[in-house]
């Protein structure tokens, strides 16, 4: 490749970055048909470019394919995916809570996206509420269920029905929360089933 | 032959209600016993005349077959997930801490980054929005109280069985004499809840009221556990007389939160002499 051709490409990299990183919109993270007006035709090897170049910082690009493209062909879907960074490996609780998390609000999530995931993705409102119930004071599970909706980890229908919004889909690993889910509980059991043994 | 025909045609409203709501609303859509739905639409044919009634079959079997495809990725996505059907999630989540839930999270969350700058539309919008903005001491001639706002207040506040009169002063230190009591009792600090809720929801009112008023002048600390949400009253002697800065919290009083409290007058109160 020539010099010229690494200049190209390296101008490319840094405006995808300016893209994906900047705010522009509400949602985080650009389409990627405008990633392809603004790069070009080839501009998934930059977004992979981009990508190893993140990587070195503990950054990534990640496609959130929108809902409902399965039948569209590999261009159509790339075309109406969402493109964005996110954090490379997990974040610790210090930092999660620095940046305004609260512990209790973490794990209501947590619920909340579990049990809609073994909803097939939508529960009635009432429902979740009743399960948060048992864990949050009653007065805060509307207060953290509405929170949840303007940040977009959930979405609520005119018949409110709660489902797994979309930064849910691009942040949160379910399958990854369903085994630590089983894992935990699994470590909670055992400590308990060992006692009985000695008893 | 009216009412067989009704009878059929309400049959089948049926079968497409309930795959709407297996669809809308999640539920488990092996609960659909689509083998007899479907016997069902076939033994109701014979009485289908009319284009409409046969458009109603053709959409309670479109119903069917979204179950079918909905049972479908209802195995597909708990073999992936090794799932963890909805009871099996409600039992876990029962098991475990808020500490434990929340590092689950933490494990499966890669939040997204990006800068958040000020935009050329965004300064645009705010340029023109100060340009319409009147000046300060305009807005200050212009904004007047409402009429008899502060009698209105003090209206208010009788309603509550306070008086706001020099028994005010005697009835602060009653409560105050009454959170010392009870908190004593209960380690040094009291749940705010278990003080403030009395047997109606006015004297609840009541009561708050007044707690706010010792928050405010130094007589008691609120206390917040952001692990747990709970509130706590500690009294505060030493401090007593001298008014707090800082933020101010609002509680709110729902009738629904305090839950099967009378909403009439009477039953007992600490603003009320006992005995």
């Amino acid at each position: 490749m020539s010099e010229e051709e690494k200049a190209a490409y390296a101008r490319r990299v840094k405006r995808a970055a300016q893209l994906l990183l900047v705010q522009r919109h509400r949602t985080p993270g650009v389409k990627g048909w405008e990633l392809r007006k603004a790069l070009g035709k080839n501009y998934m090897k930059i977004v992979k470019l981009l990508d190893s170049e993140l990587e070195r910082i503990g950054l990534q690009v990640k496609i959130v394919p929108e809902e409902e493209t399965e039948s569209l062909d590999e261009e159509a879907r790339l075309d109406r995916a969402r493109f964005v960074v996110t954090v490379r490996g997990r974040l610790p609780a210090s930092d999660a809570q620095a940046s305004g998390w609260r512990i209790d609000d973490l794990a209501a999530l947590a619920a909340t996206l579990a049990y809609l995931a073994s909803r097939q993705g939508k529960a009635p409102r009432g429902e979740v509420e009743r399960l948060l119930s048992s864990k949050l004071p009653s007065w805060r599970v509307g207060i953290v269920l509405d929170r949840f909706v303007r940040l977009g980890y959930l979405k609520e229908d005119e018949n409110e029905v709660l489902s797994i919004g979309w930064r849910s889909r691009v942040e949160v690993d379910l399958e990854e929360l369903a085994e630590t889910l089983l894992t935990l509980s699994e470590e909670v059991e055992k400590p308990s089933a060992d006692q009985g043994d000695h008893g | 032959m009216r009412k067989p025909h009704r009878e059929a045609a309400e049959k089948v409203q049926r079968i497409i209600h309930l795959c709407r709501e297996v669809e809308a609303k999640g539920f488990n859509p092996f609960e659909v016993d689509v083998k007899a739905e479907l016997e069902t639409l076939r033994s109701l044919l014979p009485f289908w005349v009319k284009p409409s009634q046969l458009r109603l079959d053709g959409e309670a079997l479109s119903g069917l077959s979204r179950v079918v495809e909905l049972q479908e990725e209802w195995v597909r996505v708990r073999s992936r997930l090794r799932i963890l059907d909805p009871e099996t999630v409600k039992a876990i989540i029962g098991e475990l801490s808020i500490p434990k839930l929340a590092e689950a999270f933490l494990r499966a969350w890669t939040p997204t980054v990006r800068i958040e700058m000020i935009t050329r539309e965004r300064l645009r919008e705010a340029a023109s929005y100060w340009a319409r903005l009147k000046p300060r001491s305009n807005q200050l001639e212009e904004w007047k109280p409402p009429e008899g706002g502060e009698a209105r207040e003090a209206a208010d506040v009788k309603s509550l069985g306070i008086s706001l009169g020099e028994d005010f002063e005697e009835e602060l230190q009653r409560v105050f004499r009454s959170l010392l009591e009870e908190a004593e009792k209960a380690g040094g600090e009291i749940s705010y809840w278990d003080f403030v809720k009395e047997e109606t929801f006015r004297e609840t009112v009541a009561t708050a009221y007044m707690v706010s008023f010792l928050a405010t002048y130094g007589y008691v600390k609120l206390v917040f556990n952001p692990l747990t949400g709970e509130m706590k009253l500690k009294p505060t002697p030493e401090t007593a007389g001298k008014p707090k800065s800082g933020s101010s919290v609002a509680i709110p009083l729902d009738k629904s939160l305090l839950g099967g409290l009378r909403v009439e007058r009477g039953g007992k109160s600490r603003l009320r002499p006992q005995g």
